[in-house]
């Protein structure tokens, strides 16, 4: 059945993967502590620099040691009360709440509190939603009124570089900073990009921030995913609770 | 093949440069090249990855059945471009987020296939290793070319650290913006490209039509 060309064939590409296959899952698995490490000083320094707290060129230890001030809790977003234990429970979007493809989401989310002198200065809530390219996914921290925005960081993104990646630039991410995240009647007052604006709203009447020229979609992206979290569908619950101190 | 050790770690950077002669691996020139810190990165990741891949199939040349040799050189290739992913991802976090899915895309980048195929299937792996750096280098340097104009007039910086003084943060210069766009990068290729054959002029095509010495153009009926 197989000639001896054949048969060469089959014990080269035999032997040619299983050299490359254990070279790839060597460097792999040597690897794989490292890449972590780093995942998660990437993450700690992201909601360090979405609070203002990161000082310029801080080192892995200096992000860590700040890191450590935060509290990490779990939140459950459909009570608005703080959960004693993470659990992988989804709860499916409804679709007409949702930005396009956020399909379901875990009921109970991680949430960082910054209390330095025993009251909560700082809440760094989780914000994640479709851009144009993937997922977005960051960070909204608010000041302890649970009103003004200290800052937005998005720590994993798929935009254009050049383009929508412009959502990492410290000038746009500014434009964030002191903000109200709702207004005196409790209705969500972010709007990003002039787009996405209701016909007849004037930018000065509510929490308006720029757009990314060049990036209408990860602007849309970023207006859908924010209203989505500080809405009902999000954290609105937890931030009511936690205003009057029952959370 | 009678080209010395020298000629083929040099030829390639400008005589016969993979991406001014060949017009090979355009893409990642397009995608990567609005920072200079990433065009390093993937020059370097490139040039490692042509090198080691060229060495490893010359060295294994003479075995690889000719049926399966394309697959036999994606796979070589592939697995170190999966290591040299895995190794930034480890030491160099931030600039393996920047060049996101480029460097995985090093597998299909051609100059790495191209010289797999043409010149290390031919060659012992010394020379082919050489040729490989050169080539290697020749991507570089047109990496580097590009990458310094659109960080230099797209965002007024040179490494990431500010030259001209953007209008952003209160200087006077407006950034372009068309540089930090990926076409952008076929007008500077299409002026290092014009460049370098004005001075190698042997480079220069030959000219596919050419009007007829006599001919006059007339009014039409």
């Amino acid at each position: 059945m197989f000639n001896k060309e054949a048969l060469n064939t089959l014990v080269v590409a035999l032997v040619l993967c299983l050299v490359c296959s254990v070279l790839v899952s060597t460097v792999a698995v040597a690897l794989k502590p490292q890449q972590t490490a780093n995942k998660k000083l990437d993450l700690n320094k992201n909601i360090l620099s979405a609070s203002g707290l990161l000082p310029e060129n801080a080192s892995a230890e200096q992000v860590n040691e700040i890191f450590s001030a935060f509290e990490s809790k779990f939140v459950d977003i459909q009570t608005g009360h703080y959960a004693p234990v993470d659990s992988d429970v989804k709860i499916k979007v409804e679709r007409e709440s949702a930005p396009a493809g956020l399909g379901s989401v875990k009921q109970y989310q991680e949430i960082f509190v910054y209390s330095p002198n025993g009251k909560p200065e700082l809440y760094v809530l989780p914000v994640y939603g479709p851009g144009l390219w993937g997922a977005m996914y960051g960070f909204l921290v608010l000041e302890g009124d649970l009103n003004t925005i200290k800052g937005l960081s998005f720590y994993l993104h798929k935009e254009t570089p050049g383009l929508g990646a412009k959502v990492e630039l410290d000038s746009w991410k500014n434009l964030w900073k002191g903000k109200q995240a709702y207004t005196v009647d409790g209705q969500t007052n972010i709007v990003v990009g002039s787009k996405n604006l209701a016909p007849g709203v004037a930018k000065s009447s509510v929490g308006f921030i720029d757009g990314l020229s060049g990036a209408t979609l990860t602007t849309a992206g970023v207006n859908d995913l924010i209203r989505f979290w500080l809405g009902d569908t999000g954290f609105a619950q937890f931030i009511k609770n936690a205003k009057a101190g029952e959370a | 093949m009678a080209e010395s050790t020298k000629d083929v770690l040099v030829e390639p950077i400008f005589g016969q440069n993979p991406i001014a002669l060949q017009i090979l691996g355009i893409c990642s020139a397009l995608a990567v090249t609005t920072s200079l810190n990433t065009a390093v990165v993937m020059s370097i990741a490139l040039t490692l990855v042509t090198a080691c891949s060229s060495f490893l199939i010359s060295s294994v040349r003479n075995f690889i059945p000719s049926s399966i040799r394309i697959i036999v050189q994606m796979t070589i290739i592939a697995s170190l471009v999966i290591c040299v992913d895995q190794v930034l991802q480890a030491v160099a976090y931030d600039i393996s987020k920047g060049l996101s899915v480029f460097v995985g895309l090093i597998i299909t980048n051609c100059i790495v296939m191209g010289r797999a195929e043409a010149f290390a299937m031919t060659n012992p792996p010394v020379k082919s290793f050489l040729d490989g750096i050169g080539n290697g280098l020749g991507y570089s340097v047109v990496l580097l070319f590009v990458g310094f104009f659109r960080e230099l007039f797209g965002a007024g910086a040179l490494f990431g650290i500010p030259v001209l003084a953007t209008v952003d943060n209160g200087g006077w210069y407006i950034p372009n913006g068309l540089l930090l766009l990926p076409p952008s990068s076929f007008f500077i290729i299409a002026a290092f490209i014009w460049i370098l054959r004005q001075w190698k002029s042997d480079q220069q095509e030959e000219k596919e039509f050419k009007m007829a010495a006599n001919s006059k153009s007339q009014e039409a009926h």
